[in-house]
């Protein structure tokens, strides 16, 4: 009893020390959890404090979120700029070449060439090697390098606020971002007025990539648009269309020399890396390469060589792409030709491959018994007889001696499995069989010598 | 729309200009459209070098007086089952040929569908020429060359009958095509003319408001 007195009285000890009531004094007890505030006090305290914090942070989120209205807001975030450019640019250097900004972009658009650039910046910065697709990674390295000097300040600035920009409007439309990025493109156009055409070229070239390179996780694919259903629709549609062969769309393929094989696999594999590249022109670098080894394949596949025209070069393509399916062909189609430079779509080599790609794409989805000069019948065969059923298959055999073959195969293999499953069935009974003859045998000898056993067994223990 | 020139000096002389064109090729299939081309661009015919494996897309430069006509021709495939993706190639295009077998009166009807899908959805000032290739085998003719010519008065396009073989009329075709061209700046300058930026503004830049650039 004295005991339990002592625990309660230590305990209305404790109850009663002051400092675990609340702090404003209103009777209830605190909690360290709550900054010793009783919860009722507690929240009127945080939600207080939390109003002083907006009030003044509200200046703040007005500059960084109000990216909208960017042009009435411009004088005033001047007043704050110089805090905070402080705050936010942690790279001090840049904050000085702030102010020799401006003097440095008016030499930039005087100046016919950069040599004569204040800074000292080599001219060879910028005529670099010209833009092979062996080369563009080098030159694009190069070109982030260029970016990082001081005269390329104003297109570094605008590229990562136009990155920034659409990063924090993540509701923005596809073809709204798309109309961006094209007059984006424009507006360094406008910056380089002065300098020669091969030179905007690739300072656009880099310009997109950079950008292109940032955004590629926001605008490729996005949720707003239907292209990932589309993709999967055309993946199923094509691996529906496996027994087209190269003579159903009239393309000249040998499909017997090895070289000839070689190289659609290489072909196809130059479809696949599209997905793996991120900005637009690297992609079409890969439809560029695939064209190229079209090329070679036809002119491999006729025997009389000589140019390959349009005529041989469509279906060959539509052959590959069906072949390889590549994965999200529709996304990236949509993205390069919503985020790429808009001239080199219409114009150039790599605009006209990848409108054969186009024509590639479209072909398959709308392909349908006409396109392929059959019947309607013998398409539906070719797209859902199955070989269980004889009836609609048979005739399709005859046209196609490789699924015959392959349906020979598939016959013997079903017996032989049939056979080698009696086959086990059999091995099963003969093993249950021999265990229970060895039990019996076992048991026999158990009963025969159990009185020898048990003596033994007292021997044994005894002797322990 | 979208050629590219050189870009010209504001100030400077429009003395060598760059004019681009894309030029794009129909008929169907076997009328000869690449071996016209060919004979244009390598002046070649079933001649075969490592370099021009490839005919479905070439390039090829005419002089005119004082300008520079660059040609980009675009072939596209004349088989009938290709015949609805056509206006992908044609698109943007500012000169097209349309290439039809003098021995074959289906070609020549061929032939006038695409002049028909072309005056209807191609660009409206694009410059329509209308070839009667295979011309040097005059004896199996079967299109007679005033029907030809008297349809094409009537559609406005250019006329000539050719042979990719003897290369009869074929820089004569393309160097026509040339000159109806218009070189006016608006066709021909780069980008960089003439063109205001739509909706991002210069200014705009100077005030680095986003910061966070070391995200």
């Amino acid at each position: 009893m004295a005991d339990r007195n002592k625990t309660r009285s230590k305990i209305y000890e404790r109850l009663n020390n002051p400092e675990l009531r609340c702090k404003t004094g209103c009777g209830f007890y605190g909690n360290p959890a709550w900054r010793g505030y009783c919860s009722v006090c507690y929240r009127e305290v945080y939600l207080k404090q939390q109003r002083a914090r907006a009030a003044s942070h509200s200046r703040e989120d007005a500059l960084a979120g109000g990216s909208q209205n960017l042009q009435t807001e411009v004088a005033h975030e001047e007043e704050e700029a110089g805090k905070l450019k402080f705050n936010k640019f942690e790279e001090k250097k840049k904050f000085q070449l702030e102010s020799k900004k401006q003097s440095v972009k008016k030499l930039f658009k005087k100046s016919p060439g950069r040599s004569s650039l204040p800074d000292g910046i080599p001219a060879a910065n910028f005529t670099l090697s010209p833009v092979e697709p062996q080369k563009s990674a080098t030159s694009f390295r190069e070109f982030l390098k260029t970016l990082k000097k001081p005269a390329a300040q104003d297109v570094n600035d605008k590229c990562k606020l136009f990155v920034q920009r659409i990063l924090n409007n993540p509701s923005l439309k596809v073809e709204e971002q798309s109309e961006m990025a094209m007059s984006e493109h424009l507006q360094s156009h406008q910056l380089f007025q002065n300098q020669p055409q091969e030179v905007i070229d690739r300072t656009l070239d880099g310009v997109e990539k950079y950008i292109m390179t940032k955004l590629y996780r926001v605008v490729f694919c996005p949720a707003s648009t239907d292209d990932e259903a589309t993709d999967l629709a055309n993946q199923k549609r094509m691996r529906s269309f496996n027994w087209i062969t190269p003579q159903h769309l009239d393309a000249a393929i040998n499909p017997d020399s090895d070289k000839v094989q070689q190289l659609i696999e290489d072909a196809q594999q130059d479809l696949v890396e599209i997905n793996t590249k991120r900005a637009p022109q690297d992609k079409l670098a890969c439809v560029v390469r695939c064209c190229k080894n079209i090329y070679k394949i036809i002119h491999l596949s006729t025997p009389a060589g000589g140019a390959v025209s349009a005529d041989d070069f469509l279906p060959c393509l539509i052959y590959i792409v069906l072949k390889a399916n590549p994965t999200m062909l529709h996304s990236n189609v949509q993205y390069i030709s919503r985020f790429c430079n808009p001239n080199k779509l219409v114009m150039g080599e790599a605009g006209y491959y990848f409108t054969n790609l186009c024509c590639a794409l479209s072909f398959i989805e709308k392909l349908d018994a006409q396109a392929l000069s059959m019947s309607q019948e013998e398409f539906n065969r070719n797209m859902y007889g199955d070989e269980s059923d004889g009836t609609r298959a048979k005739p399709n055999l005859k046209q196609n001696p490789l699924s015959h073959s392959n349906l020979e195969v598939l016959g013997t293999l079903r017996e032989r499995q049939v056979k080698l499953k009696e086959d086990a069935l059999v091995l099963q009974e003969q093993m249950t069989e021999f265990r229970n003859n060895i039990v019996k045998e076992v048991d026999a000898i158990l009963a025969g010598v159990t009185s020898k056993g048990d003596k033994y067994l007292k021997s044994t223990l005894t002797t322990m | 729309m979208a050629a590219r020139g050189t870009a010209q000096r504001p100030n400077g002389a429009v003395q060598g200009k760059i004019c681009q064109f894309k030029l794009v090729l129909l008929g169907e299939s076997a009328v000869g459209k690449s071996s016209l081309v060919l004979r244009f661009v390598k002046g070649q015919f079933h001649e075969y070098q490592e370099s021009t494996i490839g005919a479905a897309f070439l390039t090829q430069t005419v002089c005119l007086d004082d300008t520079t006509v660059k040609f980009e021709i675009w072939d596209t495939a004349g088989q009938e089952r290709y015949h609805s993706l056509a206006p992908m190639y044609y698109r943007g295009a500012q000169a097209a040929i349309v290439v039809y077998d003098i021995t074959n009166q289906d070609t020549f009807g061929r032939a006038k569908t695409w002049v028909k899908e072309l005056q209807r959805q191609a660009s409206p000032n694009i410059v329509i020429a209308l070839a009667g290739n295979k011309a040097d085998l005059s004896s199996k003719r079967m299109v007679e060359y005033e029907d030809a010519q008297s349809y094409s008065e009537d559609n406005g396009l250019l006329f000539m009958e050719t042979s990719a073989k003897t290369a009869m009329n074929v820089n004569d075709i393309f160097l026509a095509i040339a000159k109806k061209l218009p070189k006016s700046d608006n066709a021909s300058a780069g980008p960089a003319v003439g063109r205001q930026p739509r909706g991002v503004d210069l200014r705009e830049t100077n005030e680095p408001h986003q910061g966070g650039c070391c995200k």
